[in-house]
């Protein structure tokens, strides 16, 4: 028998000689018996691969468990939209998916339409014809619960409980006529709770361990406060968590009707703190690219995009509170914040993911094309 | 023929999250995308589970790769924002660094191989048998002892030589 091969020694080695080639081991002991070059070879070999088994038990994932089967059934379940036992080939359902797209348009819609009516209820009719042209459905017979919630949250809507999964219509609560914004904003936390597309999976949560659940901090950062209370931020400062995560769906979403567009001019810091009136908010580690003011009825916005990563730009919308801004403004403000980010990213990628912020007395709305987490890391960096 | 999944779940479930890791680096995301790889077979119920759950996991972390550079960018700033938060875990930090550098160090040595090299060595560490391998790579089954052979040798070179620069750098 010639000197033996490498691979040869490998098979050996790994207790698979005898599968690749019956036979080979016994005619392989006999030749390394006699053969000393292959004898050390072969320890040579032996070495080798305990030592690759080493290096890569470094790379051994800590503390692996074993989430229960039952989990994973579980979801396997989940992801046909029903009770298929294993070998039943359960078919993927299609309706599923557009279910779920029919009730988030219907549920942004209707988020709109109900902060139309908290922001100017004399013109419902024109807006309520708007909603019409979107989901082809009445809003006083699909939404009429929780406008009138919106509509008719006064002194006496009880304090909303972080604890409970409420209505977000609900939890606009009292504010929701001084601060229009609020009852959609609420509606689009609500949406972005429940919209948790099947069509995902590789971003399911993790069988055995626990979903990070956002949208309950972020609604109650809207609850209801006292008139006391009204001078201090809606969000506090190292709240990260009282954010309002926003569908990218919405980006589908009609623009507000009626508002004019609105013309940017480059500034300076200065300037736009200035115009402000207070500090401009930025997350000071990033390089500013541009500083663009807007003015809308005597009320300023300021746009400022910052980069990222090449490629990845955050756009930040700033303006005063919804509080001492006229309605049309933030209206305005709604669909400045959507064209921004869109007139980069349209062609490249989805729609950027969006987060709304109020510090300071100031709003501020974050988009960029990164994931929600690391938008999230980036709005507790905003200075 | 009736397949005990939650059999083959649990002797199999350790191995693919492995595998997995060392394609995705991330043991949580591993253990999720090997989740996946199990509710994707319950609704295929294939007739070898073995050889199609690492098939499939294969795929996933493919695909997973392709969103590489949006992670990296993504895992950049989630360090950033650890690295501006207080550490609490003082005494076990040393110990992390040095799991940390090694993983790297692993990681780094395994991109020194062909990407085909690279698989047959993880599906052999993951437990899969030379038959196995050989149905999932397409590789000749007398094609695989040597192809291990070569894999483990470059690993093994890889990571001396990163372990000497470790060294040299202090």
């Amino acid at each position: 028998m010639s000197h033996v091969d490498d691979g040869t020694l490998h098979a050996y080695l790994d207790g698979e000689l005898e599968a690749v080639q019956p036979g080979a081991s016994a005619a392989l002991e006999a030749h390394i018996a006699a053969c000393g070059e292959c004898r050390a070879r072969l320890e040579d070999e032996r070495r080798i691969r305990d030592r690759a088994s080493a290096i890569l038990g470094h790379a051994e994932p800590a503390g692996l468990e074993v989430p229960p089967f039952d989990a994973v059934l579980q979801r396997a379940r989940g992801n046909v939209g029903g009770d298929a036992a294993p070998g039943s080939r359960p078919r993927r359902s299609f309706t599923l998916p557009l279910a779920w797209a029919a009730s988030i348009v219907l549920a942004l819609a209707g988020g709109w339409w109900a902060r139309e009516m908290a922001l100017a209820p004399e013109s419902a009719a024109d807006r309520a014809e708007a909603y019409h042209a979107v989901t082809g459905t009445d809003p006083e017979t699909t939404l009429a619960p929780a406008v009138a919630q919106a509509r008719s949250a006064g002194s006496a809507a009880p304090q909303a409980d972080a604890s409970a999964k409420p209505s977000a219509a609900r939890q606009a609560g009292p504010e929701a006529a001084q601060e229009p914004g609020l009852a959609a904003e609420a509606m689009r936390t609500q949406v972005q709770d429940d919209a948790t597309p099947p069509s995902t999976p590789p971003r399911r949560a993790i069988a055995g361990r626990e979903m990070r659940r956002e949208a309950p901090a972020g609604v109650s950062a809207f609850a209801p406060r006292s008139a006391a209370d009204s001078s201090r931020p809606v969000v506090p400062e190292a709240a990260v968590s009282a954010l309002t995560v926003r569908s990218e769906a919405l980006l589908l979403a009609p623009v507000v009707p009626g508002g004019g567009a609105v013309q940017w001019s480059a500034v300076d810091r200065a300037e736009a703190e200035r115009r402000l009136g207070g500090r401009l908010l930025l997350v000071e580690e990033l390089e500013v690219e541009s500083i663009e003011l807007a003015d809308s009825g005597g009320v300023p916005l300021v746009r400022t995009r910052q980069a990222v990563a090449p490629g990845v730009t955050l756009v930040l919308l700033q303006h005063t509170t919804p509080r001492a801004v006229p309605g049309e403004l933030v209206a305005d403000t709604v669909r400045a914040a959507l064209q921004a980010p869109r007139e980069r990213t349209e062609k490249a990628e989805p729609a950027p993911a969006e987060l709304v912020v109020e510090r300071n007395g100031f709003r501020v709305r974050l988009s960029a094309n990164l994931p929600q987490d690391s938008l999230r890391a980036l709005a507790a960096r905003l200075r | 023929m009736s397949i005990d999944w939650s059999e083959v779940y649990r002797a199999t479930y350790r191995d693919l999250v492995r595998f997995l890791h060392r394609k995705v680096w991330d043991a949580e995301r591993a253990q999720d995308l090997a989740q996946e790889t199990f509710v994707r077979a319950l609704d295929q119920q294939p007739e070898n589970p073995r050889a199609w759950l690492f098939t499939v996991a294969a795929n996933l972390a493919r695909d997973e790769a392709r969103s590489v550079v949006r992670r990296r960018k993504h895992l950049a700033l989630l360090r950033t924002e650890r690295e501006a938060e207080p550490a609490v875990v003082a005494p076990s930090a040393d110990e992390a660094l040095e799991r940390s550098e090694r993983l790297e160090a692993v990681r780094r040595s395994l991109d020194a191989l062909s990407e085909r090299d690279r698989d047959v060595l993880l599906l052999w560490d993951a437990g899969l048998s030379y038959a196995e391998i050989a149905e999932q790579t397409g590789l000749a089954l007398g094609a695989i002892g040597t192809t291990l052979a070569r894999a483990r040798r470059r690993l093994v070179e890889a990571y001396a030589t990163l372990e000497e620069k470790h060294v040299a750098r202090g």
